[in-house]
């Protein structure tokens, strides 16, 4: 039977990502008509772009579109939610930062626009296809942005660093692919699933698949042992860039690998692969909260404590249940608010971006600039998951479903990590408060724009961490329309 | 007709081959050469598949792969210039501003 290519109400579907395409495109039309307009509205303009996109979210309706490859549902909004947050915080933090630095333009936001497109369709695709598009087109725009400050050597080797490894890891990602077509003969969720049901994961070649896959997306995740671009990047990168990369691209590949993971379930009891994807998540955790003990660079420190936080997540990956998919998402969305806030501070110290911003720069901050200091102690706060933040009930979620899956060892590792944490969280804030700002550090600058992004990180680390109940009764329905079909 | 295992061996050697180039060389445009090699084994793989199963879908996700390379070339080639005129040379060992 032919099916239409297009179902009815395509259009409504995809709307999100219409409305951000179309709205990069008009940045891209304004910046070469009139570069003087575009550097005043583009920044703007994109935060309402972002803005009408999640508004958009409210006409999708849910079901499979484009032949049975892209999924809207619960969760997807879940998950669209979380990118289009963390494209909103970045774009705030990144308007005054590149207004400072003089490389403001309209293409920028046009790319991170883009690349949030790409995010989206990775969460929706069922087909591997649409899964390895959406990380292409991520993968792209996040290129060009890392390299963005030109005139920077470090931000140049950012974007070489990233550009090798990414590629590297796609031609992973691809591999892995067509040996699982190899095997099951579809790259298709169902297909696979299908697959899985009746395999007894003897096939050598399936077993090369899933590790070279898990290798491929692991480089994405910043999962160790395929971490060590992730520090030299993140210090290279303009900030906001960093900010957003710590973030979006991995919950993009963690919501494409719960689907894989759940496809693939059947065959997990039956071989020792979770035994591997235990073994990374442990290795991240200690590997990322102990290096991060000895960084002085705060963004080295980030990447290190990325490294660890993306640990915590695949704890509750280890066994795909509804509640470990609501605790990835709650994680994701308190991670971005989190991360995004101690990154957006960080972009605001006006020091040369060539030099390494290290501790003795936010030095005293808590005095010279008291709503910055609150915000990057509160946002240490949540990183180190101490109450009443969103950091804590969200690591507890986590910890939990892990706990209940029977994974008790890694969790308990996970816990005695998340304590060692909390070390060099707390001397961010030593430094904030009790430490004396070294002459000639200079005062960061305060912006309309980043004051308002670091209140929506704290409204929203205050307000999960207090009132938890609504996100965790949406994230819960959201995981089990996923995992029911 | 040849069988589909040679297909497979060469491209896996073919993989081979691009991971060990992208390991050892340090020359950024020999590197990225590495990996172009290591997505055409991909598409090989691919090919031999489809044409084993005597379906398309193998087939159309090789010409997806090829737009990606040749989307991922433009962007990759860009930086190696950018790289090329900070530091004369595009030597990626040379790229060591960053390290703890």
């Amino acid at each position: 039977m032919i099916q239409p290519l297009l179902e009815a109400g395509w259009m409504n579907a995809i709307l999100p990502e219409l409305v951000l395409v179309g709205g990069g495109l008009l940045l891209l039309m304004i910046e070469g008509f009139s570069p003087k307009t575009s550097r005043s509205i583009s920044g703007p303009l994109a935060v309402i772009l972002l803005i009408a996109a999640t508004w958009a979210q409210n006409f999708t309706v849910g079901g499979t579109f484009f032949g049975n490859t892209y999924q809207i549902s619960g969760i997807t909004r879940v998950f669209d939610l979380t990118f289009l947050l963390a494209g909103i915080l970045a774009t705030l933090f990144a308007r005054e930062y590149l207004e400072r630095e003089g490389i403001d333009s309209g293409e920028f936001y046009a790319l991170l626009l883009w690349g949030t497109v790409g995010m989206m369709m990775m969460a929706k695709g069922l087909d591997l296809l649409i899964v390895i598009l959406g990380l292409e087109i991520l993968s792209i725009c996040i290129f060009v942005l890392l390299g963005y400050h030109r005139r920077l050597p470090v931000s140049n080797e950012a974007s070489l660093k990233y550009f090798l490894m990414g590629a590297f890891a796609t031609g992973f990602i691809l591999y892995g692919t067509a040996l699982f077509y190899g095997a099951t003969r579809s790259t298709h969720v169902d297909g696979l699933r299908q697959y899985f049901l009746t395999a007894d994961g003897s096939n050598p070649i399936l077993t090369v698949a899933f590790v070279l896959l898990v290798a491929g997306f692991g480089f994405k995740l910043a999962l160790a042992p395929f971490h060590p671009w992730a520090p030299d990047v993140y210090q290279g990168a303009p900030t906001p860039v960093a900010a957003w990369l710590s973030v979006a691209p991995k919950a993009a590949t963690l919501i494409a690998l719960i689907r894989l993971f759940d496809a693939m379930a059947p065959v997990f009891q039956r071989t020792q692969w979770m035994l591997m994807l235990a073994a990374m998540a442990v290795l991240s955790m200690i590997i990322g909260n102990a290096v991060a003990i000895v960084q002085r660079d705060l963004k080295r420190m980030l990447a290190y404590s990325g490294i660890a936080h993306v640990g915590y997540m695949m704890i509750a990956l280890l066994t795909v249940r509804d509640e470990s998919v609501a605790a990835v998402a709650i994680y994701a969305i308190t991670y971005a608010l989190m991360n995004i806030g101690a990154f957006g501070v960080v972009s605001m110290l006006g020091k040369n971006q060539n030099d390494p911003q290290t501790l003795d720069d936010i030095a005293g901050l808590g005095f010279r600039r008291p709503f910055f200091g609150l915000a990057m102690a509160l946002c240490m706060f949540s990183l180190a998951g101490l109450p009443p933040t969103a950091g804590f009930i969200s690591k507890f979620y986590i910890f939990k479903t892990a706990i209940e899956s029977g994974h008790t060892t890694v969790a308990f590792i996970g816990i005695l990590m998340s304590i060692v944490s909390v070390y060099y969280y707390l001397r961010v804030v030593y430094y904030l408060y009790m430490k004396e700002a070294a002459d000639g550090v200079p005062v960061p600058v305060s912006g309309v724009f980043a004051t308002g992004a670091l209140a929506i990180s704290m409204i929203g680390i205050l307000l999960i961490g207090i009132f938890p109940t609504p996100l965790f009764q949406m994230a819960g329905n959201a995981a089990r329309e996923l995992l029911r079909q | 007709m040849i069988p589909t295992e040679w297909f497979l061996v060469l491209s896996a050697i073919l993989f081979a081959i691009g991971v060990c180039g992208v390991l050892t060389r340090r020359n950024g445009i020999t590197i990225f050469m590495s990996i172009e090699l290591m997505i055409n084994a991909v598409n090989l793989t691919f090919v031999a598949y489809a044409r084993l199963f005597g379906d398309l879908h193998g087939v159309m996700f090789v010409f997806f792969i090829m737009a990606i390379a040749a989307a991922e070339a433009a962007v990759g080639l860009a930086i190696f210039i950018s790289l090329f005129h900070h530091r004369a040379s595009i030597d990626v060992d040379e790229a060591n501003l960053m390290h703890w």
